[in-house]
C-alpha cells in the first residue's frame, strides 16, 4: 500500500516574493554603470576651428578685409 | 626549445603590460573607477567597485561570487555570471585601445621657409609662429593677434605647415605631431597645449587636465564655466570681464597637477555675431574689429582681447558652474551633484592619463562645489556670480 506523501509546496508568502524581488532588483542596480571616457588629446572647441575642404587644401575661412 | 620558452615570456611580458591599474574614489553615494587601460572612468555601484577591487587583488572568483549570493540571498549561479562579467571586462579584457602605435615622423622633414611669419610676446617670453599658408595662419593667428609685436630675438619658434592633407607641428624644429585636416582642432589643441608648457614651464606630465570651459577669478580664486556650444560660456566671461573679474582663460583652460590650480591661458575671447549686441556697450572696439567667418561651421566670430595681462597667473579653483542661457528663463542658480557634473565635464576634457594625476584629479574633482546655472538677463546673470564668489548662495 502506497502512503499518501505530501508534496512540498513551492508556493512562497507575499513577505518571502517581496523579499527576493528586493534581491533582485538590488543585484540588477549592481550592473549598472556609466562609462566615461575624456578626450584622447588636448583639443579647442567653438566657432574657432574653421573649416577644412577635402583634397589639399584649407578652406571655409575668410576675413571681412572692410574692418580694421 | 630555447624559442618555447623565450615565446612563453614574451606573451607573458604582453599580458603584464595589458594588466589595468584600477583607482576608487567615492563620490556622492557612487564609486568612480578609474582604469589605466583607456584612461577610462566609470560610476559604479559601491558594491560593484568592491568586487571589482577583490577581483584585481586575485581574490578567487568563486569566494567572491559565494559571498555575494549570501549577501542577496540569490542562487550562485547567477552572481557568478555577474562576477565572471566583470571579471571579463576588467580584469581579463581585450588589447587597449591606447595601445596604438605611436605616429611616425621619422619620414617628415620640416621646411625650412615659411610665407607667414608672426611674432607673439607672453609675459617676457617671445614665440616666434612660422606658417606655411595663410590658411594655416588662420588656424591660429586670430586668437593670439592681440599679443603680436614686431620682429624680434625669439624664445622660441613654433612651425605649421601641411604636407599630404595633414596638418604638421614642429616646435624648435622638433616634430610634435601631425593631424588629418579634420582633425584641425587636435592640432589646435597641441599648439595650445605647447604654449602653456612654454609659458608655465611645465611639461605635459605635469598637467592634470585641460578643460573646454571658461575661467573666471575674482583675483584670489577662479571659477570655470562650463556648457555646450551656445550656452554662453564666452559671453558671460565678456560680460564678467566688463564687471570686475578677470579672465584666466576662454576655451582651454589648464589645470596643474601639484598645485590643482587653473592657470592663465592667453588667448582672445571669441564672441559669436549673436553675441555682439550684448557685448558693444562694454566693448565698444568691437564694432571695429576683425570678423572672420568660419563658413562650414556656419560661425562669423570676432575676438576680444582678455583684461588680464599677466599670463603667468594661476589660481585655486573655487568650484565649477554649468552655464544654461535659456530665453526667457528666470534665473536659478543650485547645487547640483557631484556625479550629474562628473558626467558632463569629463567627456569633454582632456584628463591626463598617468596614474598620479588621475589620482590627483578624483581628489580634486571630490571636494569641488558644482553649480548649476540658469538665466536670460545677463544683469542677473553676473549679481549671481558675484553671490557664488562671495559664497551667498
Amino acid at each position: 500500500m502506497l502512503e499518501n506523501k505530501k508534496k512540498p509546496s513551492k508556493d512562497i508568502t507575499r513577505k518571502e516574493a517581496l523579499k527576493k524581488m528586493g534581491s533582485y532588483a538590488a543585484f540588477a542596480a549592481l550592473g549598472t554603470m556609466i562609462m566615461l571616457n575624456p578626450q584622447k588629446a588636448q583639443a579647442v572647441s567653438g566657432p574657432d576651428a574653421p573649416a577644412f575642404g577635402g583634397g589639399d587644401g584649407i578652406r571655409g575661412v575668410r576675413i571681412d578685409r572692410n574692418k580694421k | 626549445m630555447y624559442c618555447f620558452i623565450f615565446g612563453f615570456l614574451f606573451l607573458k611580458l604582453v599580458n603584464l603590460n595589458i594588466q589595468a591599474i584600477f583607482l576608487l574614489k567615492p563620490i556622492d553615494d557612487k564609486t568612480v573607477l578609474w582604469s589605466s587601460r583607456d584612461n577610462q572612468y566609470l560610476v559604479l555601484e559601491n558594491t560593484t567597485a568592491l568586487l571589482v577591487s577583490k577581483l584585481s587583488k586575485g581574490i578567487a572568483l568563486e569566494d567572491i561570487s559565494r559571498e555575494l549570493s549570501q549577501e542577496l540571498s540569490l542562487p550562485i549561479k547567477e552572481t557568478t555570471d555577474f562576477v565572471l562579467d566583470l571579471k571579463k571586462r576588467f580584469i581579463d579584457p581585450g588589447p587597449s585601445k591606447l595601445l596604438n602605435k605611436p605616429e611616425s615622423l621619422k619620414d617628415v622633414v620640416v621646411p625650412n621657409h615659411f610665407s607667414v611669419e608672426k611674432f607673439y610676446k607672453i609675459n617676457e617670453l617671445v614665440i616666434k609662429g612660422c606658417f606655411d599658408s595663410q590658411e594655416s595662419c588662420f588656424l591660429i593667428h586670430p586668437k593670439f593677434e592681440h599679443l603680436e609685436v614686431a620682429s624680434q630675438k625669439h624664445d622660441f619658434c613654433f612651425k605649421t605647415f601641411t604636407q599630404d592633407a595633414r596638418i604638421f607641428l614642429a616646435v624648435d624644429n622638433k616634430l610634435i605631431g601631425s593631424w588629418p585636416f579634420d582633425e584641425f582642432h587636435y592640432f589646435q589643441g597641441k599648439y595650445s597645449m605647447q604654449l602653456i608648457q612654454k609659458i608655465h614651464k611645465k611639461q605635459e606630465d605635469k598637467w592634470l587636465g585641460v578643460f573646454h570651459a571658461s575661467a573666471v577669478s575674482d583675483k584670489k580664486r577662479a571659477m570655470l564655466f562650463l556648457g555646450d556650444s551656445g550656452n554662453g560660456k564666452s559671453t558671460s566671461l565678456a560680460l564678467l570681464q566688463a564687471h570686475g573679474f578677470d579672465c584666466i582663460a576662454d576655451d582651454f583652460v589648464p589645470v596643474a597637477a601639484q598645485s590643482q590650480e587653473i592657470y592663465s591661458f592667453p588667448a582672445a575671447i571669441s564672441v559669436k555675431k549673436t553675441s555682439l549686441e550684448t557685448l558693444l556697450p562694454f566693448y565698444p572696439e568691437l564694432g571695429d574689429s576683425k570678423e572672420y567667418d568660419f563658413k562650414v561651421a556656419q560661425k562669423i566670430v570676432r575676438y576680444l582681447k582678455p583684461n588680464n595681462s599677466d599670463f603667468s597667473s594661476h589660481l585655486p579653483c573655487k568650484g565649477l558652474v554649468f552655464i544654461k542661457y535659456i530665453k526667457d528663463a528666470p534665473l536659478s542658480c543650485e547645487k547640483i551633484d557631484k556625479i550629474t557634473a562628473f558626467q558632463k565635464l569629463v567627456p569633454d576634457s582632456w584628463l591626463s592619463p598617468i596614474k598620479e594625476n588621475a589620482a590627483i584629479f578624483l581628489d580634486w574633482f571630490a571636494a569641488l562645489d558644482c553649480f548649476e546655472l540658469t538665466y536670460s538677463n545677463n544683469t542677473e546673470m553676473v549679481a549671481q556670480v558675484s553671490k557664488l564668489f562671495r559664497d551667498e548662495l
